[in-house]
Order: C-alpha cells, then structure tokens, then sequence
C-alpha cells in the first residue's frame, strides 16, 4: 500500500480539476461573454480621442487667386489629470498665450478630462508652448481660416468661428460645401503619462478638406470698387455705401464692395453694421434710376414711341389730389422719352407711366426682377418692397413710375441695368462658378439661362437713351475720357416714420460701358453722404472711377484704340493673322481666362499699322512714337502683359540705323490691382 | 520492486515550456517599464534567465541526487533550519515597498519564503513518511508538521506576508490529506484557523482594504479594488485571441506588477482565451505527472516529496490565477515558473527536480 492513498490522490485531483474549471469558466466570462464591455473599458482608459478639424476648402477668385485659405495654427489642450502642478504650469503659460493666470488655472484644473486651453494659435507660439514640457500640456494641429487680403470682399466671403462654422457670407451659405469633414486622432496613454508627440501622427481617422469655391469676383475690380468707394465714403462722409459689378450677359458678379468694410481675419473686433453687405443687406427707394424701368416698359409696350413729344408742361402735375413736382421746380417744357430721362423729368416719366397703367407696370417691373430676391447665392439679401397690385393707392402708379414706393437693393438694381445693357434679358446673378473638390474634380455652378424682358429694339433705344444721360444730360461725371458710357442716376430720400426724411439722401447710379458692346454693369449706392447729395455729383463720378478701372482690368480697349476692321485685314493681307507663340487673340476667348502666361509680342520690325493691330488684338493699349517702323517697346517684348498697362511704341525711319530709342517706362493708365 | 527509469519527460517538457514561456511574458511585461525606469528594457529578462540557469543547475544536482539522502533529519532540519533563520533575519533588515521579505545579495534579492516552502515539503515529507513507516500512523504527524507549518506562517506573516503563510498551512494540509489524515481534523484545524484569519485580516488595513475590494470590486475601481479591476480589463481585453504577443496595452502602467504577480493577466491581454487556457493545462499536465510520480513512488518518502513537490507549484498556481481572475482577494502569490522571481523560479525548480527524481522511481501498482 502506498503512503500516498489512491482515494485521497483522487479527490485532490477532482478538487484541482474543478479549480481549474472554475478558473476557465472564469476566463470564458470575462474575455468571451463580457469581452467587448472590458475592450471597452480598456479602450475608454488607454484612449484618447481628440476630433480635428478637416480644413475649410479655399475660396479663389475667378483668376484663382486666393481669397480665403486654411493655414495650420495650433491648438493648446490639457489633460487636467496629468498636470502635476497647475499653478506653476498656468504661470508658465500665462505670458505665452497672453491670458491671465488664473483663468489659465481653472481651465487646467477643469473636472473634465479634456480642456482646450487655447484655441489656433500661431506657430511660433506653439512652439514655445511645446518647449516648456508641461506634463499635461499638449499641442494639436487645427487649420484656422485666412484671409490673405485682409478686408478685400470680406462681406462676400463672410468669415468663420472657432468652432470652424462659417458665420456670414459665402463662407456661411456654402459651409457645408467648404467645411471639412473631421477626423480623430486616437491616442494610446499610459497610465502615467501619455506620449501625444507619437499620437499626432497616428491620427486613425485622417480629416478631410472641404471642396473649394471659384468666384465670379476679379480681386482687381474689386479692389478697385473697395478703394473707390471709401475714398467716396471718406470725401462725403456718407454712413454706408454699395458697388455691385455685374456681367450684364450671364450674371457674373465681378465685384461687390460694401462699405463700412471689416478684416474677417479678425471679425469680431467689429461692430455689425460693419459685417454686413450693405449691397444686398440694404434696400432703398431708387428714385430716378427707376426711370429706365418705366421707359423700357413703356417702349416695349408701344405706349410711347422714341420721337414723340411728351408736354411736361409748368413743372407739376396733379394725381390724386397731390401735386407732384419737378426735383427743384424745373420747368423742362416738351420733352421726348429721352429727354425725360436725360433731365429725369418726374412730370414726364409720370405721364408715360400713366399711359401704361397700373396692371402693365406692375406686371412689367416684376419682371425685371422688382420685388424679388435675385437669387444670388450670397446669404442675407433684402428682396426689397413692391406692394402687390391691389393694395396699390391712386397715387402709386405715378409714384412708381419715377421710382417712389419702391425698394430696392443695389444688386437687383445692377440687374436691371443688366437688362437694357444685354439686349433684353434678365440674368441671375451669382457669384460662384465652379466648387473643386478636393480630389481636383470641378464642378461647375450653372446659372439659369437669362430670360426675356423687353425686346432687343427696346433694350437698344433705351441704351441709346442712357448714353445721352451721361453724353448730354446731368450725369456728365459718369463718362470715362475713350469710351461710351450708359447710365442713369437717381437720388432717393430716405423713407422714415411718416414721410421722407429730409436731409438723408441715397445719390445712386447704374451705368454699363462700353455702351456699344457692354462688359459691364456697375451700380453705386451711397448712404446719407454730408454736403452734397445729388447722385451727378456724388455717384457719377464714382461710378466712372470704378468702371474705368474695371475696363482697364478687362483689357477692354477704349475706342480710339479699336483699329477699323478695314486696319486690320490691311494689315494681314490673305493670310491668317500671325500670333506671338502661346498668344490667343482676344477676340477670340474669354477675357476672363485671361492666365500669368500672357506675355508681350514683339513689335519690332513692324509698320505701325501691323504693330498696332496686332496690340488690338490682344486688347492691349499701345502708344506710338516717332514714324516709321517700329525699333523698341516698352514694356520689352516677352514681359507678362498687365491689365491697364499703356505700352509705348518706338518708330524710327526704317533707312535709319535701328536704336533703341530710350527706355522710359510707360505711364501706367491705371494702378494695376495689387493684393493689399 | 523499484525500477529506476528514465524520469518523466512530460513532466520535464511541461516545466521547461512554463519557464521559456514566463520569460518570453516577463520581456513583454516589462520592456516598457523596464526601460524607462533603469533605462535597459532586458533588465528583468536577464535577471529572469540568469536565475532559470541557477534554477536548472540546482533542479539537475536535486535531481541526480539519490532522494534518500535527502531523507537524512540533518539533510532535512538544516534546510528548514537556514531558510527559517533567513526569513527571520530579513525581518530585521530595512523594509522594502513596506515589507521585510527580502534579503539583498549584490545584485539581486533573496526572497527566504520561496525557499522554505521546499525546505516545509521537505521536512513534512520526512515527518510524514517516518511516521506512517515506523508507527503505521501518519495522524502521529500531525503535531509536529502542523507545529513546523504555523511556525514557518508565523514568521512571514510578520514580514508581512499572508498569502505565503497561507500557501504553507495549504501544503500541510494536503500533505496530511494525501497522507489519510481523518476529515475531522481539517475541521478542528479550520475551526482553529478562521478565529486567526480574522484577527489578521482585521488587523491589517490593507488586507481589510483588499477584502473589501475583493467583494466590491467595482466600488473604487481606481482605489483600492484598483489592481483587481485593472487586471480584469486586461484579461477582458484579451478576448477569444488576445491583442498579439507584446500587444498589451494595460502594461502600460495600468496594470501595476504586470511582470510578477499579475503576469497571467497579461497572458490574457495578449494571448486571449485560447493562450490561458492553454497555461491553464499546462499546469493541470504539472499536477497530473506530479501526482502520478507520488502515486508511484517507491517508498512513502518519495510520494509525499512528489506529492508535496507538486503541491507547492500547483496550489500556488490555482491560487495565482483566482487572485488574477478576482475569484480571490489579492495576495502575494506568484505564478510559478512564469512570473518574474528568481527565489521563486530556483525554488520551484527544486521542487521539480525532486519530482523528476521520484519519477525516475517507480512501482508497478497493484490493486490490494
């Protein structure tokens, strides 16, 4: 018998068996039966998930150029658990970020188990942050929005939050587009400490840009209209003032400057007034400039015709009950339709618009677009006001016709100018023309086909009309020295309690040049200027500041410059013309498309004739001197053509030894846009 | 009757196996903290190997020895004698992490504990035998092996040390329960015991703190039932496969000791299911050859060398993975041969060189 008993052996070896047992029914329980609770609880206490930001796709000009971009900044949090000492951690940040001590403080300490501490700071900045090794302190990239031209377009392109939502303009209406979509950067902790300078890198969920937007804007145009319209603010100490730009052919928007004006780089800092886009955000009676609605409307119709004599008679007319006067007791006497407009007659507008009648004018003003929001893909737009025909008063008819009891904004006006400018079509204007998605595919943003308005014979005469208010009627100031201009001003009061408020004007213009073949609509509103307030004086002359540096910009040649047709096949007897390499004429693509490529052709060896056509060609200016052929330009051949640039000919007597005759640089005709 | 046979290589492959293993875990564990506190991610690996090679080396001498003279009472009271005296002198040196369990050597600690427990399967084997021989009556050991047990369990739960202590007042107990020990007196003993347990479970706060723990463990997860919890998320996290070897991520400072008493946990983390169970059998394979090697023992001292041998690894295992699993309060326990300890893994290697050497000795059974 052995020592060890065989029974006792055996019931050991059941009770370590059934240890055993209960030791891998213990294991099938916690890793099989509740594993995904306990993965969960590791991964809760090993885990760090922190969500990034995808950065905010750019926003470009129609040249490309960038208008809102994402840069990397730095973003500093805490994991207050880790922070050994916050107080000496919140001095040490404290001067760093520029936030007081104590405020530093009570983010470290914060309950939570993750604080931002601050938000997008610059790079330099974070270094210095990183450098101090402050347990619990760490650093994340976070893209913040810039703007690299500052206040150039701000109230279009709107400006971004810190929680990377767009707050205003387009960066609001097409968020969604542009946003992002976030990622999440997993980090692995160890219980003491965690390593977030592995973690950034190991980003499990990478985030992704948002797709950019190419605008209808040409930075230049709208610097311009920028510049000119607060240098007007400034001279005339006006409240508010628009410039719209428009493509009177397929509604582009070109430019659109709002004044008083903000940096979006830093937007809060100003007042709200100063966010808005005064033109669309701000609608106003347009006065005079609504008589071009009234005339289009009553030559389509027939109701008057272009040689017939309106009697305006002593300067008043009675509707009514009311006597309605000329603006200053002008007494005008027998005027044709485009007499009324050149003197902006009320009486005679008024009686044009009576002979339409109610009905037509109603019917004819909606459909150029009055009362209705344009459609602009721009947030926030004051669709204006024009009452419905049945709560029309007796007197609205004529008040209508010469542009009282009637709002509206300075884009929607633009678009009426658009109409008679385009022979007869309403456009839709908008602003963005292509959405690029990040992976380069390009999406094109279709406008609606324009829609007739008025005949084409219509739209001319008024056209016609229009070039005799700027050529011989009170609106002198609108002309640009080269080219026709088209154009009517209006002078609103501004509608208060009960009445007009006397003393508040809102001079207004809307014009498109060259009036022969129109590139461009611009509108110009201007608020409450002090002193002077009659639109000939305060926004003519704006207007003509910034339509001719749009037409500077657009290469559109004035008309001294345009060689006869008769020049130019002269100049390339039987043979297609020959172009510089890479040089496409102009009239043969779009003006827009217009890329850095372009260079200057060389000239020499040329008849001034050949020389000239073959700058005509290109829309670009050039000036000759001397006779003879020419033997030197200036800028030199090759140099990359700039918008508005005056280039200088040289000519000598081809019997004399060509020498570069002087190397004076050409006079700029107009500042070339500059990013500011 | 006795044959000498070649000994158990099953035996033998198994606690190789357990060993190569605990190294390859003990690398995992602990690289990472190992690397940062003393700047060499090998340092316990090292250490580890080196006390597997004194471990080999002593477990081969035990083995070639012939187990009769391990019989002899000099043989058997001097090894008792020195690793009781060295557990008390560590009493008496400076406490470390809030213990006298250790006694400095150069570069290494010398834990007396481990060692004694194979000098008290040592000398209950002796007792035991020479009772059951010559008087026919193993109960007659029951005195002297319950004096020799309480006195090596009330030295190092001063240290102190309880799961020790109890892991020595359990191999008495089995010994004597192999032996044929009446039931009634493992009654009288528990009955004898509990007041005891109590008054030290009480006494202590940690071990208050532990019990309480032990039967909330989620009430203060991040207290006191902090390594309880831990462990279990690790194992948890483990899943069918485990996250890959050296995938674990609660060695990260999460799991506190993840190279020593909570290595299982990481064998759970990183190997799943399918890798604890497997080193769940392994020692159930220990237990098997180790008890058969007992059951076929030449003579009574031999079986309970065997027996007592096998004991002293298996419990402590069983008793390891419960406390890793939370099916016990926390103890100081080892997983033998796998957690990192060089007394612990030279000991355990004693205890299974002397198991080999028993199964070298083997009777053919016969049914009485």
């Amino acid at each position: 018998m052995n020592a060890v008993r065989r029974g006792r052996t055996r019931l050991f070896m059941l009770f370590l068996a059934l240890w055993a047992a209960v030791v891998v029914a213990r294991l099938a329980q916690v890793q099989i039966a509740q594993g995904s609770r306990y993965r969960a609880r590791a991964a809760r206490q090993q885990e760090r998930r922190i969500e990034i930001k995808g950065s905010r796709g750019s926003i470009l000009d129609r040249e490309g150029r960038e208008l809102a971009v994402s840069v990397e900044a730095a973003s500093v949090y805490a994991i207050p658990d880790e922070i050994e000492s916050p107080r000496a951690a919140a001095q040490a940040l404290s001067p760093l970020l520029g936030m007081p001590a104590p405020e530093v403080q009570e983010k470290l300490t914060s309950e939570r188990g993750f604080t931002w501490v601050k938000r997008q700071i610059d790079a330099a900045t974070g270094e210095r942050v990183r450098a101090l090794k402050l347990a619990g302190v760490h650093l994340v990239a976070e893209p913040r929005r810039f703007y690299p031209k500052g206040h150039l377009g701000a109230a279009v392109l709107g400006f971004v939050g810190t929680d990377d939502a767009g707050l205003a303009g387009l960066e609001h209406l097409y968020d969604k587009t542009i946003r992002g979509k976030p990622g999440e950067i997993i980090a692995l902790t160890d219980a003491r400490r965690s390593r977030y300078g592995e973690a950034e890198t190991a980003s499990s969920r990478p985030a992704q840009e948002g797709a950019s937007l190419v605008l209808s804007i040409d930075s230049g145009i709208q610097f311009a209209a920028e510049n000119e319209l607060a240098a007007s603010m400034a001279e005339h100490r006006a409240k508010s003032g628009s410039v719209v730009v428009l493509d009177p052919w397929n509604g582009e928007i070109l430019a659109m400057a709002s004044w008083p004006d903000f940096d979006p780089n830093d937007f809060a800092r100003y007042a709200p007034d100063a966010r808005r886009n005064h033109a669309i955000a701000d609608s106003y009676e347009p006065g005079s400039t609504f008589k071009i609605v009234t005339g289009a409307l009553a030559v389509d119709e027939g109701v008057v015709s272009l040689d017939e004599i309106i009697d305006t008679g002593d300067g008043t007319i009675r509707v009514a009950n009311t006597t309605i006067q000329e603006a200053d007791r002008h007494r005008y006497g027998a005027l044709t339709l485009g007499g009324i407009l050149e003197h902006s007659s009320n009486i005679g507008i008024i009686r044009v618009g009576m002979r339409l009648g109610p009905r037509r004018l109603y019917d004819g003003a909606r459909s150029f677009g009055v009362g209705q929001s344009t459609g602009v893909d721009l947030p926030g737009e004051n669709s204006g006001i024009f009452r419905p025909l049945p709560r029309w008063s007796a007197l609205s008819n004529a008040e209508i016709s010469m542009g009282q009891e009637v709002s509206l904004n300075a884009l929607q006006l633009a678009r009426i100018g658009a109409v008679i400018a385009n022979g007869g079509k309403l456009v839709q204007p908008h602003i963005v023309t292509k959405i690029v998605e990040p992976g380069g595919a390009v999406r094109a943003v279709a406008a609606p086909e324009p829609v007739r308005v008025v005949s084409e014979a219509t739209a001319r005469s008024l056209a016609n009309i229009m070039i005799g208010v700027v050529e011989r009627g009170n609106s002198g100031k609108a002309a640009i020295p080269g080219f026709s201009v088209a154009g009517k001003t209006g002078t609103a009061q501004k509608a208060g309690m009960g009445g007009y408020m006397p003393g508040h004007h809102i001079p207004n213009f809307v014009g498109f040049a060259p009036a022969d073949a129109p590139r461009c609509v611009a509108v110009v509103v201007v608020e409450e200027p002090q002193g002077k307030y009659y639109a000939a004086d305060v926004a003519a002359p704006l207007f003509s500041r910034v339509m001719s540096q749009a037409l500077g910009i657009l290469r559109v040649a004035p008309r001294e410059q345009r060689v006869p047709m008769a020049v130019l096949a002269e100049a390339a007897p039987e043979r297609p013309p020959r172009y510089a390499a890479g040089v496409l004429p102009a009239s043969r693509r779009d003006p827009a498309s217009r890329s850095a490529d372009d260079r200057t052709p060389s000239a020499i060896g040329m008849s001034a004739r050949e020389a000239l056509a073959a700058f005509a060609r290109l829309g670009v200016l050039a000036r000759l001197q001397g006779t003879g052929f020419v033997v030197a330009q200036d800028p030199p051949a090759g140099s990359p053509i700039r918008p508005g640039a005056v280039h200088t000919l040289f000519l000598a007597d081809s019997t004399a030894s060509p020498s570069r005759a002087g190397g004076r640089r050409a006079e700029e005709a107009a500042p070339a846009p500059s990013a500011p | 009757m006795a044959r000498k046979l070649a000994s158990d290589k099953v035996l033998f492959i198994a606690l190789v196996a357990l060993s190569l293993f605990g190294c390859v875990m003990i690398y995992s564990a602990s690289a990472v903290s190992a690397g940062e506190t003393s700047g060499n991610p090998y340092r316990y690996l090292i250490k580890q190997i080196a006390a597997l090679a004194l471990g080999g080396l002593a477990a081969f001498a035990v083995y070639r020895t012939d187990y009769r003279r391990f019989a002899k009472p000099w043989v058997v009271y001097g090894a008792y004698g020195l690793s009781l005296a060295l557990a008390v002198f560590a009493l008496f040196r400076p406490p470390i992490n809030g213990a006298r369990r250790w006694i400095p050597l150069g570069v290494t600690m010398l834990q007396p504990g481990e060692l004694l427990k194979v000098a008290l399967v040592l000398l209950l084997a002796h007792q035991l035998a020479r009772k059951s021989e010559k008087a026919g009556d193993p109960e007659r050991a029951l005195l002297p092996a319950a004096f020799f047990s309480c006195l090596a369990a009330a030295v190092v739960v001063v240290q102190p040390d309880l799961g020790t202590a109890a892991c020595y007042i359990v191999l008495c107990a089995v010994l004597l329960w192999l032996a044929g020990a009446r039931a009634r007196w493992f009654g009288f003993a528990l009955l004898g015991l509990l007041p005891v347990l109590a008054a030290l479970l009480l006494s202590a706060d940690y071990r208050r703190a532990r019990l309480l723990a032990f039967l909330h463990p989620e009430a203060d997860p991040l207290g006191r039932g902090f390594q309880a919890a831990q462990s279990l998320i690790a194992v948890g996290a483990g899943g069918w496969f485990g996250n890959g070897l050296g995938g674990s991520r609660q060695k990260l400072f999460f799991l506190p000791f993840p190279h020593t008493d909570f290595i299982f946990a990481i064998v759970g983390e990183e190997l799943g299911f399918v890798g604890a169970v497997a080193l769940v059998a392994c020692f159930g394979v220990v237990a098997w050859r180790g008890l058969r090697a007992a059951r076929r023992a030449p003579d009574a001292f031999a079986a309970f060398l065997a027996a007592g041998a096998t004991a002293m690894i298996v419990v402590q295992a069983a008793i390891n993975l419960s406390v890793v699993l939370a099916l016990m309060p926390t103890k100081g326990i080892p997983l033998p041969f796998v957690s990192y300890g060089g007394s612990s893994l030279i000991a355990s290697w004693i205890a299974g060189g002397l198991i080999l050497n028993v199964s070298q000795h083997e009777v053919v059974q016969r049914e009485p």
